[in-house]
């Protein structure tokens, strides 16, 4: 063991001194997750400024602002700002102050009590989607509206009485107030996945960690080309000692781009990995599945070049089918069953439900598989590298 | 090159080195074929052969490196076997390719490997400093060795092997595609080594080396020793004369070259243009007497030369073949 920690050590070292591994391991995989987690917003955290302009002060108009639009505020996903004109609303669209403005002209609420036509205007500014928001939920709540008219008119008519615009309307602001009859059932959907800036800091570290893995088992080539194994093979060291000192160094590096990852992430973008002993957990988990697969190749592998191309074929396929560009959520359902064979999926599961607030029991099933992996994959590619220090 | 008088101390009588009837066999080929030698302390054994004879495939057997077929070897009393250490950790092992890392330095390259052979703490930097001043690189000692001379590096590749004090050093061809300087300096420090009381196995095929370093030489050939011993026992075995030349001025040469002739262990004498021509069986033992009757014959000796017959007639009397082929 002594001596493998020699040579683990004499090639950290030397990794080190080699700018590729910086590069392999944090650099590309961090910037990635920067750029990705910058195109792609996070739906998740959608939130919008909205200007409120309520020129009719009725009772309708108050429904509107009280319900569905602090229901919005109430969610988080928006803030309202109360403001007196149409005029100064649209000047804090323009300026960028708000993201949209929700104009209630006057005469609104006797236009819906009177069963008339009554109009809603919305000032979207440079990005659509608040805009696009705020006219879906007017639209749900005319909608709800024109049900509310129909409903009251109905019973009215039904009763044999003449139509009396007072009780229309009283009954009608009633139904308003009332509570929503039917609610939808929210818990059991709930959605369990990371934020963007998780996912993608997650999903870049998992895709690159079997490039960084590589450095440690594929040194073991190198060793050999460059004439070194056969003097280190002369030394009064058993010969699986120096593919304990690869595997070292693979684990190693491994473990250090995926922490430097979740902690810069974590830092920089404001991901959140979750519980940091379960993410430990994982992150040694998912290092050791990488160890494993890279010692396999290398395994079966002839030269370093051939090496390292077979590694990369391989970690980008499985990065493809495990999820590391897209969610399997959104993915076809054949592919999305397909991701359980990688451990990329594994880790992502393992991240989605340390994000929804899970601990280390959350994580034990994905870390179960990843050892897995890594032991079954890692023996094999042992047993297949021993033939590389054999006398 | 030198060594620490405490390392003098505990050099034991008795071979070294026991290596008998190796064999290796790559399919159908046979490498290596019943290969035996031994090597005492202080002695230099040399392994004389061309390219693909069967040298480096022997001491890869003799440092565990290589599975063998058949055969033992035991270094400093400790049978050489597969998954053992303790024999191993009394040879120095210099491959013939360089084996250092060029992204580390001089320093490095000795600290790792000396670290390899159980050195620690002080007694490694003392040992890394003490190589690093044998083979004159201790003010390039902080240097990256990407940046060595070929010389440098070849001088680094062997000072590796002499970390750990071995009882047996193990060169194979050191000398390979270094510059006759370096080439040079690296001899001079076998030579020392040797008489430090390093028992060294040395691989060539260049005849000179051999003939200069070895006490002891083995001619291998398609896997197989031809012959064993020292240069004059190897060359006897071809029945090879010394020659001697010499080229005399004053009187004429006739009354010398007789008197000459006459001498005992002299065959053969003949004279040419003031050269005289000598057949002898033992020229170095004989050249006192040579001259002195040379001079009493009235013959004014300007210069001798001695020519043996050399380790490359040998090679070609036993296989059939030029040594470099």
């Amino acid at each position: 063991m002594n001596a493998a920690l020699v040579i683990a050590a004499k090639d950290l070292r030397q990794k080190l001194r080699d700018r590729s591994v910086l590069l392999m391991a944090v650099a590309a995989p961090l910037g990635l997750a920067f750029l990705f987690s910058m195109m792609i917003p996070d739906q998740d955290t959608f939130h919008a400024t909205y200007a409120v302009v309520d020129l009719d002060g009725g009772a309708v108009a108050r429904g509107l602002v009280e319900g569905p639009l602090a229901g919005l505020q109430d969610a988080k996903v928006a803030t309202l700002v109360p403001t007196a004109t149409e005029a100064e609303a649209r000047a804090a669209v323009k300026a960028g102050d708000v993201a949209a403005a929700i104009v209630i002209p006057a005469g609104f609420t006797a236009a819906v009590e009177a069963g008339a036509t009554a109009d809603l205007l919305v000032i979207g500014g440079p990005s659509t989607l608040p805009a696009e928001v705020a006219r879906s939920v007017l639209a749900a709540f005319g909608s709800e509206v024109t049900g509310i008219q129909v409903a009251v008119h109905t019973a009215i008519a039904a009763a044999g009485a003449r139509p009396d615009p007072a009780l229309a309307a009283e009954v009608a602001q009633g139904a308003l107030a009332a509570p929503p009859q039917i609610l939808v059932a929210a818990a059991e959907t709930a959605d369990r996945s990371a934020g963007s800036k998780t996912f993608y800091g997650a999903s870049m570290a998992v895709m690159f960690v079997f490039f960084a893995a590589q450095f440690g088992v594929l040194g073991l080539l190198a060793e050999r080309r460059n004439g070194t194994l056969v003097r280190m093979l002369a030394a009064p060291i058993a010969p699986a000692t120096i593919l304990l000192g690869k595997v070292i160094v693979s684990l190693v590096v491994a473990v250090v781009s995926m922490t430097v990852i979740a902690f810069a992430t974590t830092l920089l973008l404001g991901a959140n990995w979750g519980d940091p002993l379960a993410v430990a957990a994982l992150v040694v988990a998912i290092a050791l599945a990488a160890t494993g697969i890279a010692t396999l190749i290398v395994g079966f592998a002839r030269t370093e070049e051939q090496a390292g191309g077979f590694i990369a074929v391989v970690a980008l396929v499985l990065a493809v089918f495990g999820g590391s560009f897209f969610r399997m959520s959104q993915a076809p359902e054949g592919m999305a069953a397909l991701s359980i064979l990688t451990p990329h999926a594994w880790f992502l599961r393992g991240i989605d439900d340390l994000s929804a607030g899970g601990g280390i029991a959350a994580v034990a099933t994905p870390v179960a598989v990843l050892v897995t992996i890594g032991l079954v994959t890692g023996g094999l590619g042992l047993a297949r590298a021993r033939r590389v220090v054999a006398p | 090159m030198s060594l620490s008088t405490s390392e003098r101390a505990v050099i034991p009588a008795g071979p070294v080195l026991v290596c008998r009837d190796l064999r290796k066999r790559y399919g159908q080929r046979t490498a290596v074929d019943g290969v035996g030698f031994q090597i005492a302390a202080g002695e230099t054994y040399g392994l004389l052969g061309p390219n693909g004879a069967g040298k480096t495939t022997s001491i890869s057997m003799i440092c565990g490196l290589l599975r063998r077929d058949g055969g033992e070897v035991v270094v400093a009393g400790r049978p050489v076997d597969i998954g053992a250490t303790g024999a191993k950790a009394a040879i120095g092992y210099v491959p013939q390719d360089l084996a250092i890392y060029p992204d580390l330095t001089a320093r490095e390259n000795l600290r790792f490997f000396g670290r390899l052979q159980r050195l620690r703490g002080k007694e490694l930097e003392r040992r890394v400093d003490e190589v690093l001043a044998v083979i004159d690189l201790a003010d390039r000692a902080g240097d990256r060795t990407d940046r060595f001379s070929g010389g440098m590096k070849r001088r680094l590749n062997i000072g590796i092997g002499l970390l750990h004090h071995p009882r047996l050093l193990v060169l194979d061809e050191p000398t390979v595609g270094v510059d006759p300087q370096s080439r040079n300096a690296i001899l001079s420090s076998v030579a020392a080594l040797e008489q430090e009381g390093m028992a060294i196995l040395y691989t060539t095929h260049y005849m000179e080396e051999a003939e200069r370093l070895c006490d002891r030489i083995g001619i291998i050939d398609e896997g197989r020793i031809r012959a064993e011993g020292t240069r004059r026992e190897l060359v006897a075995l071809v029945g090879g004369k010394d020659r001697v030349e010499l080229t005399a001025g004053g009187t004429t040469v006739g009354p010398a070259t007789a008197a000459l002739r006459a001498l005992e262990g002299v065959e053969e004498a003949t004279a040419s243009d003031g050269r005289i021509v000598l057949v002898v069986e033992e020229a170095r033992h004989l050249l006192p007497q040579i001259l002195e009757t040379a001079a009493g014959a009235g013959a004014v000796v300007r210069s001798v030369e001695v020519v043996e017959p050399d380790l490359e007639a040998v090679f070609l009397h036993l296989t059939g073949k030029a040594l470099r082929d």
